[in-house]
C-alpha cells in the first residue's frame, strides 16, 4: 500500500465511528422512516399503500394548520431571538458596561436550565386566576389577560418563553462573532468620521453572516423540532389549535391515534422543509459573504 | 494464553451457564404508578412464589404507558400483563393487540358476579379482551365549609343545572374572587357526566350522535355562562390533570368533578375541610346517571406466559382483593358481591358511589369500537365543542352543531 493510500485508509478509519453511527442512526431510520410512511396499518400488519398518506396529509386542515403554526411561531421567535441576542452582545462587546460577565450569565441562565421545569414555572406564572403576571397587572390597575386560554394569547407566550430560552445563547454566538471582527476596521471607520449605525451596518453585520445563518439554522431547528416540549407542557397545542406546532402533530398521530405510517410521512415532510430552509440560508450566506471574508 | 487464565475463564463460563439455567423466569407486569397498592402488592408475592416467576413490575403514567405499549405492540413484543383505562381495551383489541379471553371468563365460574355492565367496556365484536380492574364514575365533589361561608346549606348540594348556577353564583358573590365556584378541567371528558346526566346515556345511539338535545344545549349554555361569569378555573390548556385538583385541596375552588381517586387524597390530608359527594347535575334533575370509568387488565397478544397471566388477574379481581383494595385507597370495585361486603360499611365514598355506579354507562363506546377517537371526548373534533365552552364566547348552539355533523360524518364514513 502506498503513502498516499495509508493516508486516506488512515482517516477513513479516524471518520468510520461517526459514520457509522450516522448511518445506524440516522441514515438507516430514515430510509425505514419514508419505507413505512408508504404503508398503511399498525405493527407488522402493514398494506403498502403508496402516497395515499401524503395526499391525505396534504387534504387535512389540520396539517396545513400546524404547518402554519410552526412557520409563524419559528419566523416570530427567530427574528426577536436574533435581534434581542445581536443588540445583548453588541451592548457588551462595545458599550461601557460595569459587571458584564454578571450580564451574561443572567442572560445565558435559561439556556442551562432544564426546559420541561422551566416550562412550567411559566405555565404557573401565565395562569389566568393565580398567576404572577396577572397578578402584577392587577395590582398595577390592569385588566387579567387570558395568557394561554385563547390562540393569540398562546402563541405569544409560546413566543416569549422560546425567546427568553435561546436569546443568551444567540448572545454568546453573536459574541464570538464579535470578536473575531478585527478591530481595525473599526479604528479606520472612525477616522472616516463613521458613525455607529453606519458600522453595524458596513462592517459588523456582513461580517457577522455566517453567524446570523448559523443562528438562523438553529433557530429553524429550534422552531420545527425542540418547539415540541414547550408546545406540550404550556399549552398542549390550543386552546382550538392554535400553538399545534407540526412535532405536536406528528406526536399526537403517532402516540395517539397508533397511525405511525401517517407520522412518518408528516416527519418527512418536516424534514424536507427543514432541508430547503437550512439551504436556501446557506446560499444566501454564500453569496451575502461572497469577497467579504 | 497461560493455562491458569484458560482454567479461570473456563470457570467463570461454568459459573455463568449454571446461573442462567437457574435463574427464575421473568413475569412483565405493567402497571399505573398510583395504583400500586399494598393490597395487590401481596397478590405479586404470592403469585410468585406459588409459580416460581420472578416479577418485574414497571409502572407508568398513562401517557408514557401508551408510549411504551406503542413500541412494545409494533415490535411484537410487551409485559405478560398490562393495567390501561378501560377506555383503551377495544381499541387496543381492535387492533389485535390483545388476547382474547373470551373463553377463559365463560369457563370461569365468578364471572357472574360482576356488575353486567363492565363487560361492555372489554367487549369487540362479542369478544372479551379483558377484566375491569377498578369500577369508577364521576361525581360533583363539593366542599362543605365554603358552602357555609357562602351561606348554602351543605347537605343541599345542587340536583338541577339551574340550581348548580345559582349555587355557582352565591359561591361567587360571597367568596369570589379568591374563591371560584366551579373547576373545569384539561381533559374535556370531565364534561361527559353533564351530557350523561341528561338522561342521554350514549354518544352514538342507532348510527348517529345522539347528544344533539334541548336539555344538552341547555346544559352548555349554563356551563359558558358559568364560566363566561369568570367564577369557574378554567385551567391552561396543556395544564397538568392535577391543577384542577390542587386548586380544590386548597379550597381556591367550591365544586369541581371527580371519582373515587380522590377520596384517599381529600382523606390522607391534602385537603383539610368536610366535602361531600352528589351526582352531577342535569336539568330535570334526573338522578344518578353518569358516565363510568376506570381501569381494566388484559394479556398482551405476545405474551409469553398468557396461562400465568389469566390466573394472575383472577387473583387481582378476587372479593376479598377489591375489599382490601377499597379499605386500603378507597378506590370502588366492579363486583357485585364487593359492593354488598359489610366491611365496606362506613368507608367513605362507598355509599355514595354505588348508586351513580349501578347508573353510570361507557358513554363513548360506540365510537371508541368504531375506531374515530377523534370523535369521544379525548378526540380533536369533541376539544373543539369543549373548548369553545370553556375559553370562548362564541356560540355554543353553532359549536354543538359542527360537532354533530363532522361527527356523523365521521360515523358515516367508519361504518361503510
Amino acid at each position: 500500500m502506498n503513502q498516499r493510500r495509508r493516508r486516506y485508509l488512515t482517516g477513513y478509519l479516524f471518520l468510520a465511528p461517526a459514520l457509522l453511527s450516522l448511518a445506524v442512526f440516522t441514515f438507516a431510520p430514515f430510509v425505514v422512516g419514508f419505507w413505512n410512511s408508504l404503508h398503511a396499518g399498525f405493527g407488522s400488519d402493514l398494506d403498502f399503500v403508496g402516497f395515499e398518506n401524503y395526499v391525505y396529509m396534504f387534504e387535512s386542515p389540520r396539517f396545513w394548520n400546524s404547518l402554519r403554526v410552526t412557520l409563524l411561531f419559528t419566523a416570530t421567535y427567530s427574528i426577536f431571538s436574533i435581534m434581542l441576542g445581536f443588540l445583548a452582545a453588541y451592548a457588551l462587546d462595545h458599550g461601557k458596561i460595569r459587571f458584564k460577565p454578571i450580564f451574561s450569565s443572567i442572560l445565558i441562565l435559561p439556556y442551562v436550565v432544564t426546559p420541561a421545569i422551566a416550562t412550567l414555572v411559566w405555565q404557573y406564572m401565565f395562569n389566568a386566576d393565580f398567576g404572577i403576571l396577572n397578578g402584577a397587572l392587577v395590582a398595577l390597575g390592569l385588566d387579567k389577560v387570558a395568557w394561554l386560554q385563547t390562540p393569540t394569547g398562546a402563541m405569544l407566550s409560546l413566543i416569549i418563553v422560546q425567546v427568553w430560552f435561546t436569546l443568551g445563547y444567540n448572545m454568546l454566538l453573536f459574541a464570538s462573532g464579535l470578536r473575531s471582527i478585527p478591530r481595525t476596521y473599526y479604528e479606520a471607520a472612525e477616522i472616516d468620521g463613521v458613525g455607529i449605525w453606519s458600522k453595524i451596518r458596513h462592517i459588523t453585520l456582513p461580517l457577522l453572516v455566517p453567524t446570523i445563518v448559523f443562528i438562523g439554522v438553529l433557530s429553524l431547528m429550534g422552531g420545527f423540532v425542540h418547539s415540541f416540549v414547550l408546545a406540550q407542557i404550556l399549552t398542549g397545542g390550543g386552546p382550538f389549535r392554535g400553538t399545534e406546532v407540526l412535532m405536536l402533530l406528528i406526536y399526537e398521530t403517532a402516540f395517539e391515534s397508533f397511525d405511525v405510517p401517517m407520522a412518518n410521512a408528516m416527519t418527512i415532510v418536516m424534514f424536507a422543509l427543514l432541508f430547503t430552509l437550512s439551504y436556501l440560508l446557506n446560499v444566501w450566506q454564500e453569496r451575502a459573504y461572497k469577497g467579504i471574508e | 494464553m497461560p493455562f491458569a487464565t484458560l482454567r479461570t475463564l473456563a470457570a467463570a463460563s461454568t459459573i455463568l451457564l449454571l446461573q442462567s439455567a437457574m435463574a427464575q423466569d421473568t413475569f412483565t407486569i405493567y402497571w399505573n404508578n398510583n395504583h400500586v397498592y399494598e393490597a395487590y402488592q401481596e397478590v405479586f408475592d404470592a403469585f410468585a412464589a406459588d409459580h416460581g416467576v420472578e416479577i418485574d413490575l414497571q409502572t407508568f403514567a398513562w401517557p408514557d404507558m401508551r408510549t411504551k405499549l406503542l413500541t412494545d405492540f409494533s415490535a411484537q413484543q410487551g409485559p405478560d400483563l398490562l393495567e390501561v383505562p378501560a377506555t383503551w381495551i377495544t381499541e387496543f383489541a381492535g387492533l389485535g393487540a390483545l388476547r382474547d379471553v373470551t373463553d377463559d371468563i365463560a369457563a370461569w365460574d365468578e364471572s357472574s358476579d360482576w356488575f353486567e355492565g363492565t363487560w361492555t367496556e372489554v367487549t369487540l365484536d362479542e369478544r372479551r379482551y379483558g377484566l375491569k380492574l377498578h369500577h369508577t364514575a364521576l361525581a360533583l365533589f363539593y366542599n362543605k365549609d365554603l358552602f357555609v361561608q357562602a351561606g348554602l346549606d351543605p347537605e343541599d348540594p345542587p340536583e338541577t343545572m339551574s340550581e348548580f348556577y345559582a349555587t355557582a353564583e352565591a359561591i361567587a358573590e360571597a367568596l369570589g374572587p379568591s374563591v371560584l365556584s366551579f373547576g373545569f378541567d384539561t381533559d374535556p371528558g370531565y364534561i361527559i357526566p353533564f351530557f350523561a346526566s341528561q338522561e342521554t346515556p350514549f354518544l352514538i345511539e342507532n348510527g348517529e350522535i345522539a347528544i344533539d338535545t334541548p336539555a344538552i344545549r341547555e346544559t352548555l349554555q349554563i356551563l359558558q355562562d358559568i364560566s363566561d361569569a369568570g367564577w369557574a378555573l378554567r385551567p391552561e390548556p396543556g395544564a397538568a390533570y392535577q391543577a384542577t385538583r390542587r386548586s380544590f385541596f386548597e379550597q381556591r375552588i367550591a365544586m369541581i368533578l371527580s371519582g373515587p381517586w380522590d377520596i384517599a387524597n381529600l382523606e390522607s390530608l391534602e385537603a383539610d375541610f368536610d366535602y361531600g359527594i352528589s351526582p352531577v347535575p342535569s336539568v330535570a334533575g334526573a338522578g344518578a346517571l353518569s358516565t363510568v370509568a376506570g381501569t381494566a387488565i388484559a394479556i398482551p397478544d405476545d405474551a409469553e406466559h398468557p396461562e400465568l397471566a389469566w390466573d394472575l388477574m383472577q387473583r387481582l379481581t378476587a372479593v376479598n382483593v377489591e375489599v382490601a383494595a377499597t379499605l386500603e385507597t378507597g378506590m370502588m370495585m366492579p363486583r357485585a358481591s364487593w359492593a354488598e361486603d359489610e366491611r365496606l360499611a362506613g368507608v367513605p365514598g362507598v355509599a355514595e358511589f354505588t348508586p351513580i355506579l349501578g347508573a353510570a354507562t361507557p358513554f363513548d363506546i360506540a365510537a371508541r369500537n368504531l375506531g374515530i377517537g377523534d370523535i369521544t371526548p379525548g378526540g380533536d373534533v369533541f376539544e373543539q365543542l369543549y373548548q369553545t365552552i370553556v375559553y370562548a364566547r362564541g356560540d355554543v348552539n353553532a359549536a354543538l352543531e359542527a360537532y354533530v355533523r363532522e361527527a356523523n360524518r365521521l360515523i358515516e364514513r367508519a361504518s361503510d
